[in-house]
């Protein structure tokens, strides 16, 4: 009788972590876009928090854009290459964003100082360094979408 | 490891029915508290993640499935690394349990067995693989090479 009681209560803790999961699985975190006054950059009301990450990107050697998806990926990743299907294909009509992916074994220093748990995890950078949005796992197509009319809607102001 | 440079694609299926078919047995044994059942599972985990994928008794069980019921072809293919990966740390666990169990630890051994019950539940029921999401993780623990 305490068997079957312990196993439903491993059961039930296990169901309760599906769900945490499946929140919190490619949900886009987006830095809060308030419009600046500032003049300069017009990203100036947002923290500088990816400014490694950025640099990583123009080492790259790439020609860089004003926006960059960074994807941490790890070999053998499915979601991982699935992903990077969909920020192409969200950004295929912006020409100021651009798709970059980075092998988590070759950055380790950026992923310790971002904390990234797991592959795929996706950075929205700007050129100057500031994090506009975070996704782990394959990213919720609305959302990615969503966080990227925000920041044309940035643009224009 | 001298593994062929093309990597050995699988169905997608496969891990899941595999799960499926652990978590059971697995359910069973600790019911039972049967030292021989784990040990039998210890074995399936040892071939699939020692041998290969291929090899793997499960997998070749879910093919023989597949024919029978004629199930399709799958719909999508991944690379083994993964699931076999998870293999390993199932290997592991239950490995660790079944000599717990055998040195008479039993409560350690199956608390161990039922982290492998967890898991192989949670992927045979929603395709959660956290085998394979601890890659990332495994990579930042791992202590830097250079520049430390």
């Amino acid at each position: 009788m305490d068997r079957i009681l312990i196993l439903l209560a491993v059961l039930a803790v296990t169901a309760l972590f599906s769900a945490w999961w499946k929140a919190r699985d490619g949900r886009v975190i987006g830095q809060p876009v308030v419009t600046s006054s500032v003049p300069g950059s017009r990203w100036a009301a947002i923290p500088v928090e990816a400014a490694d990450v950025a640099a990583a990107v123009a080492a790259l050697g790439a020609p860089t854009t004003e926006l960059t998806f960074v994807e941490f990926t790890a070999p053998d990743c499915v979601p991982c290459v699935r992903t990077k299907a969909l920020l192409e294909e969200v950004s295929a009509d912006r020409d100021d964003v651009s798709v970059v992916s980075l092998e988590v074994s070759e950055h380790l220093d950026l992923v310790r100082a971002h904390r990234i748990m797991r592959a795929p995890t996706t950075l929205l950078v700007t050129t100057d360094g500031h994090l506009l949005g975070r996704v782990g796992g394959l990213p919720r197509r609305d959302e990615l979408v969503a966080l990227l009319d925000g920041t044309r809607e940035h643009q224009t102001v | 490891m001298s593994e062929p440079t093309t990597p050995l694609m699988i169905d997608v299926r496969g891990p899941r029915f595999s799960a499926a078919l652990t978590f059971t047995v697995l359910v069973v044994a600790y019911l039972l508290q049967s030292p021989v059942l784990l040990g039998a599972q210890v074995a399936v985990f040892a071939v699939a993640a020692i041998a290969g994928l291929r090899w793997s008794p499960y997998g070749n069980l879910f093919r023989l499935v597949k024919r029978t019921l004629d199930l399709g072809p799958p719909p999508e293919t991944e690379p083994e690394a993964g699931p076999r990966f998870s293999q390993t740390m199932g290997l592991i666990f239950s490995g660790a349990g079944l000599a717990a169990v055998v040195a008479g630890a039993s409560g350690l051994g199956w608390s161990l067995v039922l982290v492998v019950v967890a898991l192989s539940g949670l992927l045979a029921a929603t395709g959660i693989c956290v085998g394979c999401e601890m890659y990332a993780l495994g990579q930042r623990l791992r202590p830097t090479t250079e520049a430390r």
